[in-house]
């Protein structure tokens, strides 16, 4: 009896149940699992506590939807320390404070339904969904109805990505974190709503790690070296829910003025 | 103790659902079988890191056969409305040719259900147990479909796309969707519908790299009686293709987006 095995003996039949659905799926015949009684082969994993399944290759699974328990307005550095902003970057973000202060916010693109980018994205306070195949991890995100493709494929950025505002994600797993790294970023939007900036440079490394069996952990980090003088990090966290069900998400209804004869958006704000 | 339940229950479902299998020689070939309970629960046991080996193999990369912008029944003829609809329709095509459109795609709504599978472009199909989910290049349209089983709405909000819930029958996959809010147009004639419309679209594979979409469209407010269309796909070769990011408001903005930082 391998190790795995005698693993699944200390577990429930809802356990098994669950183990042998799986590989009843893919490895037994219609007939055995009529009989309904399938062995659980040695290649599966489960845990009652997850209610999750690990599969044979030591992929640990994050995927369903979670909601999120952080949400930043300002992404400052998680471990406390003040933001290493370059001057040009200092000036731009206490000019927006100001202008907010003032009552007059400048131009931000999420506020014409265009997404805040990576990472602000992480930081939003609406769910996510996880969905994981083999060759990509998606996150899906209820904010603006949007979704993230990360390659899981080994392959690189192809040469002729045009900069987006989610970037190109590649990802792997490092013991039992999924490590994504993200470049190809446009440098229209900010880390935060408060207004620290970025440059089309920036290289965001996110790291996804179960904390506990519910709770899922993402800590940030940006490199950025034409805005900030040093890597900072931030940090987001999000419950697992796995019985909720992502909603609609229609920024676009809230635009209070309609398109006018030039087709274009009114704001009365300033870029 | 609540969890283990919810494995327990799941994996009762869908154990039973592959006994059925075995007995028909297909999966739930009546449907409706599932339950929506029990499919639930399946799919907390099942989230899906697995690629789907029961069913049909529908995920994967795709693009329409042709590109369709007036929707016909599927023996090609006008659908058969009422004079509501015919009334409503005729105002619009009206306001299209005046260019005074109204069609709310062109203020980036979203083109909710069935016009986003009118979407120009690559789609993807992600196909795990416990879910269905749609990707779009165009507009980064998505579609979540829980594979809940038969629809059942309970004071559901009304939603641009509706809700959907899907299930697999002996043919393919069935979503099942309700709870509109009736503003959108169903193609770029403006074909209306109304808050209580019904649609039912049947997925299946007609070879292994063409998929046929059969839309069912009920609505007594706008239809004299309910209709199908029909909408095929061809299957896109390459794993590990990026769907490009295309943001609809763009073109909307006030004034072009810049980048913030200053050049080197």
């Amino acid at each position: 009896m391998t190790s795995a095995e005698k693993e699944h003996t200390h577990r429930s039949h809802s356990v098994l149940a669950s183990v042998g659905l799986l590989a009843g799926l893919t490895l037994l015949s219609a007939t055995a699992v009529a009989q309904r009684a399938p062995p659980p082969p040695a290649v599966v994993t489960g845990d009652a506590a997850r209610r999750d399944v690990r599969v044979a290759t030591d992929i640990p699974n994050i995927s369903g939807v979670w909601v999120a328990l952080t949400c930043n307005r300002s992404n400052s550095p998680a471990d406390g320390g003040s933001t290493p902003f370059l001057p040009w970057a200092r000036q731009f973000f206490e000019n927006r404070a100001a202008a907010e202060a003032a009552g007059k916010p400048l131009f931000d693109p999420s506020a014409n339904c265009l997404p805040g980018g990576v990472p602000r994205i992480i930081s939003s306070p609406y769910p996510i969904d996880i969905v994981q195949t083999p060759d990509l991890t998606l996150i899906l995100t209820e904010t603006l109805h949007e979704f993230r493709m990360i390659h899981m494929d080994g392959k690189p950025k192809p040469a002729d990505f045009k900069p987006s505002y989610f970037g190109y994600s590649t990802g792997h797993w490092d013991g039992d974190t999924l490590v994504v790294e993200t470049t190809g970023l446009n440098g229209y939007t900010q880390v935060d709503e408060e207004g620290r900036p970025k440059s089309s440079d920036m290289r965001v490394v996110e790291r996804y790690q179960k904390r506990a069996p519910n709770i899922l952990d993402v800590t940030y980090t940006l490199y950025d070296p034409r805005t900030y003088s040093r890597p900072w990090s931030g940090h987001a966290q999000f419950k697992w829910a796995p019985e909720m069900r992502l909603s609609e998400y229609i920024c676009e209804e809230n635009n209070r003025n309609k398109p006018d004869a030039s087709g274009k958006l009114r704001m009365g704000v300033e870029q | 103790m609540i969890r283990a339940i919810r494995v327990s229950v799941g994996c009762l479902a869908v154990l039973w659902a592959v006994a059925t299998q075995s007995q028909n020689g297909a999966l739930t070939t009546k449907e409706g079988m599932l339950r929506e309970k029990e499919a639930a629960a399946a799919a907390l046991a099942a989230p899906g890191i697995a690629a789907d080996k029961l069913h049909p193999r529908i995920g994967g990369f795709w693009e329409p056969e042709k590109s369709v912008d007036a929707l016909v029944t599927v023996d090609g003829k006008t659908p058969p409305m009422t004079a509501a609809g015919k009334r409503l329709q005729r105002q619009r095509v009206a306001q299209i040719r005046a260019k005074k459109s109204e069609d709310p795609m062109a203020a980036c709504l979203p083109p909710g259900t069935p016009r986003d599978m009118l979407s120009p472009g690559p789609f993807m199909i992600v196909q795990t147990p416990a879910k269905i989910t749609m990707l779009h290049q165009h507009r980064h349209l998505i579609r979540h479909v829980y594979l809940d089983g038969p629809l059942k709405l309970v004071d559901a909000d009304p939603w641009w796309e509706g809700h959907f819930s899907g299930y697999w029958n002996a043919e393919g996959l069935v979503i099942e969707s309700a709870g509109f809010n009736g503003n959108q147009w169903l193609d770029g004639t403006g074909l209306p519908q109304s808050p209580n419309m019904k649609v039912v679209e049947r997925f299946r594979l007609v070879s292994p790299d063409t998929l046929e979409d059969l839309i069912t469209i009920e609505d007594a407010e706008f239809y004299s009686k309910p209709w199908t269309a029909r909408l095929t796909f061809r299957r896109l070769p390459g794993e590990g293709r990026h769907l490009v990011q295309e943001e609809c408001m763009e073109k909307l903005l006030e004034f072009p987006l810049k980048v913030y930082a200053p050049a080197e």
